[in-house]
């Protein structure tokens, strides 16, 4: 199938453009255009005429309105005004079919306000008796879907930067429902589902009439159900598996050589914490060193004279001089009374005089002594603890030492943690990290109700396939069901033939898909000592895989990227029933220049097979890249701006 | 009549050959493939008309 | 403790050595330390280096209830080895002793702080005593 044609009637800056692509042997189609004049527009517009939407509006023109500037500006009246896009599409050697969608728009000839008032869609086919017919509304729709569709267009049209993107985005889910839609196993799901509704309808009609047939009906039906919800589920959850799997990969890929940030954070803080209550300890003990030191050193300085009072107290109290034998009690009574309290003869004056020498003598003697007693605990308190001084300062020290050790070690392992985490963007880290650890978690748990569902799966199966035999039992027990029990039994058959045939199915295209994309990517590519195989496994997840063994999708070049994106397009098409044209919005520009020329080559050529349509930038068309492409192409047009950016010129080039 | 037919793919059409195991079975499910590929309305009524039709000498072998 | 009544109620320094003090309290090994600690250090320093020097003015300093028995037992120490057990019963002679040694050795205290690095005076605190220890037999 090929667009022969696309004309424009006031969209967008396309305001009026027809550019027609012939075949003449090669079928590569080339269209040039700088930034804003229109390439990618094409795209647009070829899917507005299809599908009517817009898939590849940049912000830009997301902001304006679909008709055509100039035409919004020169609005004096306030009639409609048409959009139109037509496409001239052949398909399989028969005439030419046409598409044509018409936007109509009220513009506001004051405010330009532009509203979209809708648009139709008519297909013009060529018909035997009439020479053409004119489909609309549904009938237009519906052909449109049997050309291009709407689900596969993302493999027929698209610009060079989701080729780039293709299996970063490209989740196995979409992949599945690709080869689920380009296989049309859509059309086996669909009769499955049908067959079910009819075996269920069947199995109620015998069951209006007897009773046990009608309860192992609706038990059938409840299973069978169960059955459907199941798989849907596992299917699911294989999927959300996938998905897991593979961003586990993918980060796994990124973290690789980073340190999980937020555990050595964790452990830095915890480090630090005992650190601090280390330094803590240490300060506390410092004090005590420096109380043990001032108060020991006074006593160390002035040890002599500690001794001497010592010894001095030591002595008196030998000598019995302390405490005091004299009781001056004694002598102040005596000399009170004026009497000896001994002979008690009267004192006289020399008496009275010598007594009261001698008491004062004693007095400061006694207090003296007194003196020398009171000091005697507080001499014995310095003695003993200068005696254990140093003892007290080494076991001190000794501990200092210990936790200034355990300090530098701490400190030092910080530092080396915190080396390790420098230069790294510790939040994203962190994200990334905190995402891997969800992504696992994911996979533990779909992988663990997937196995139980897997079992519940296998379960109902069997109550399934005993529940018809017993259904086969009832009905053979009765004549008048004989027809019933054949179509059931018969549509039972075709029901599980339909499945497995669907599984097969699924299973072998997967296979050529992988068969196809693997051998369009080998002949089409430059570098083939590189690679070693494609594989696309059962959770239709692609793998490219290095010469050395390895997987290396995530490491390859946008260029070998872009091949294989486009590959495995290819391989669509091949194995699908629809040889539709690919469109290709910059489809070098992502490319570095040591590949860009091997990439141009692979587009050339392959429109020795299928019509290639390149939209390039003149950045993108180079002398080397022209030099590849013009030797291939016949059709080649330039989108041009006026100098005032009003007006869009199309050249064409033979 | 001109109206577009939607071809169906091959692959599904020998996957049907291959994996029925019966031919009655084959035949009823490639009438009703191609029932969908043309998505035309009512099936009920015609998958029910073709089981019928077609039903008839799958059983003959079964019954007692 | 020695009676009251028999003692001044307080020991005195010289005017002059109120900014000494503080001086010391710059360094971290004297930092939390109070006057009666301050002093005592001066006192002990003062007399071992023979340096009472009397007082030219005087400023209360410290209250002699904050002494306890190891403080009275330096002090009555010094002041017994300087003039004898007589002392001991003249109680405001005894505080006039070691009021003049500590006038004397804060000025040498302060000397030493100087002529050390700064925040150093641990160290060699703790050496001179180690040292010390080692001559009277104790280390």
């Amino acid at each position: 199938m090929r667009i022969e044609k696309i004309k424009t009637a006031n969209y967008r800056q396309l305001r009026n453009i027809e550019l027609s692509f012939p075949v003449d042997g090669n079928d590569l189609a080339i269209v040039i255009g700088r930034n804003k004049a229109g390439k990618t527009n094409i795209l647009n517009a070829i899917n507005w005429c299809l599908y009517g939407d817009e898939p590849h509006l940049s912000l830009e023109s997301d902001r304006l309105p679909l008709p055509n500037l100039e035409l919004i500006q020169a609005k004096e009246d306030a009639q409609l005004e048409r959009v139109t896009v037509e496409l001239t599409i052949s398909a399989d050697d028969r005439e030419e079919i046409l598409v044509q969608r018409t936007g109509f728009f009220s513009i506001n000839k004051e405010t330009k306000k532009v509203v979209d008032q809708g648009s139709e869609l008519t297909v013009t086919i060529p018909d035997e008796e009439e020479g053409a017919r004119l489909l609309e509304d549904a009938k237009a729709e519906d052909y449109v879907e049997r050309l291009f569709p709407r689900n596969l267009r993302e493999f027929f049209f698209f610009d060079g930067e989701r080729l780039d993107r293709y299996f970063r985005e490209e989740t196995p889910q979409k992949i599945r429902h690709a080869v689920f839609s380009v296989s049309q196993i859509d059309l086996l799901q669909a009769v499955e589902q049908k067959l079910s509704e009819l075996l269920n309808d069947l199995r109620r009609e015998a069951g209006r009439s007897n009773p046990k047939i009608d309860q192992i009906q609706k038990t059938l039906e409840e299973k069978t159900g169960k059955l459907t919800q199941t798989e849907q589920r596992i299917g699911e959850l294989s999927d959300q598996l996938t998905i897991a799997k593979d961003k586990i990969k993918e980060l796994e890929d990124k973290l690789r050589g980073i340190p999980d940030v937020n555990k050595l954070q964790s452990e830095i803080d915890r480090l630090t914490l005992k650190r601090d209550e280390k330094t803590k300890l240490r300060n506390d003990k410092t004090k005590e060193k420096q109380n043990v030191l001032f108060e020991g050193g006074m006593t160390i300085i002035v040890w002599d004279e500690i001794q001497k009072a010592i010894n001095l107290i030591k002595e008196k109290k030998r000598k019995r001089e302390i405490p005091p034998t004299i009781d001056t009690r004694t002598l102040e009574n005596i000399l009170k009374d004026g009497s000896c309290h001994i002979c008690g003869r009267d004192l006289d004056k020399e008496a009275e005089e010598t007594l009261l020498k001698l008491l004062e003598e004693i007095k400061l003697t006694a207090e003296i002594g007194r003196a020398l007693l009171l000091m005697e605990n507080g001499l014995a308190d310095v003695d003993e603890k200068g005696r254990d001084l140093r003892r007290r300062i080494l076991a001190i020290t000794k501990e200092l030492d210990s936790y200034n050790r355990d300090i530098e070690e701490g400190e030092k392992q910080i530092d080396e943690l915190r080396k390790r985490i420098s230069g790294y963007d510790s939040g994203k880290v962190t994200d990334w990290y905190n995402e891997y650890r969800r992504f696992e978690h994911a996979r533990d748990q779909s992988q663990k109700t997937l196995t139980l569902l897997q079992v519940l799966h296998k379960s109902v199966e069997g109550d399934i396939a005993r529940l018809n035999e017993e259904l086969k039992a009832e009905l053979k027990k009765e004549g008048r069901f004989k027809i019933l029990k054949r179509q059931l039994e018969f549509c039972g058959s075709a029901f599980n033939a339909t499945k497995q045939v669907k599984k097969n199915i699924m299973d072998q295209t997967r296979q050529m898909i992988e068969d196809e994309t693997k051998k369009t990517f080998f002949d089409l590519m430059w570098d083939k000592d590189t690679y070693g195989n494609i594989r696309i496994d059962e959770n239709y997840s692609i793998h490219l895989i290095h010469a050395m063994g390895y997987e290396c999708l995530g490491t390859t070049s946008a260029a070998e990227r872009e091949l294989l994106a486009l590959s495995f397009t290819l391989a669509l098409h091949a194995i699908s029933n629809f040889n539709a044209p690919i469109f290709i919005d910059t489809p070098v520009a992502r490319v570095d220049d040591v590949n860009r020329e091997d990439f141009a080559k692979v587009l050339a050529d392959l429109g020795s097979n299928k019509e290639i349509v390149l939209l390039l930038t003149p950045t993108e068309y180079s002398r080397e890249i022209s030099s590849i492409l013009d030797v291939k192409s016949h059709n080649r047009y330039e989108l041009k701006r006026s100098a005032d950016e009003t007006k869009l010129e199309v050249l064409r080039y033979a | 009549m001109g109206q577009e037919r939607r071809s169906v793919n091959q692959h599904i059409l020998k996957a049907l050959k291959e994996g029925c195991g019966d031919e009655l079975v084959e035949r009823f499910l490639r009438e009703l493939i191609f029932l969908e590929a043309n998505n035309e309305g009512h099936w009920k009524e015609t998958y029910k008309e073709r089981l019928a039709t077609i039903s008839k000498n799958w059983g003959a072998r079964d019954e007692d | 403790m020695p009676e009251s009544g028999k003692f001044p109620d307080r020991l005195y320094v010289d005017k002059k050595d109120i900014e000494l003090y503080e001086k010391l309290r710059g360094e971290s090994f004297f930092k939390k330390r109070d006057n009666k600690d301050l002093f005592l250090i001066a006192m002990v320093y003062g007399h071992k280096a023979d340096g009472r020097q009397k007082l030219s003015s005087r400023e209360g300093y410290v209250r002699a209830e904050y002494l306890k028995s190891r403080d009275w037992a330096l002090i009555n120490a010094i002041c017994l080895s300087i003039e004898g057990t007589d002392v001991l019963g003249d109680g405001e002679r005894v505080f006039s002793i070691v009021e003049e040694c500590a006038h004397g050795g804060i000025q040498l205290l302060v000397g030493e702080l100087n002529a050390i690095q700064y925040g150093s005076y641990d160290k060699h605190f703790e050496k001179k005593i180690l040292d010390l220890l080692g001559e009277i037999g104790l280390g």
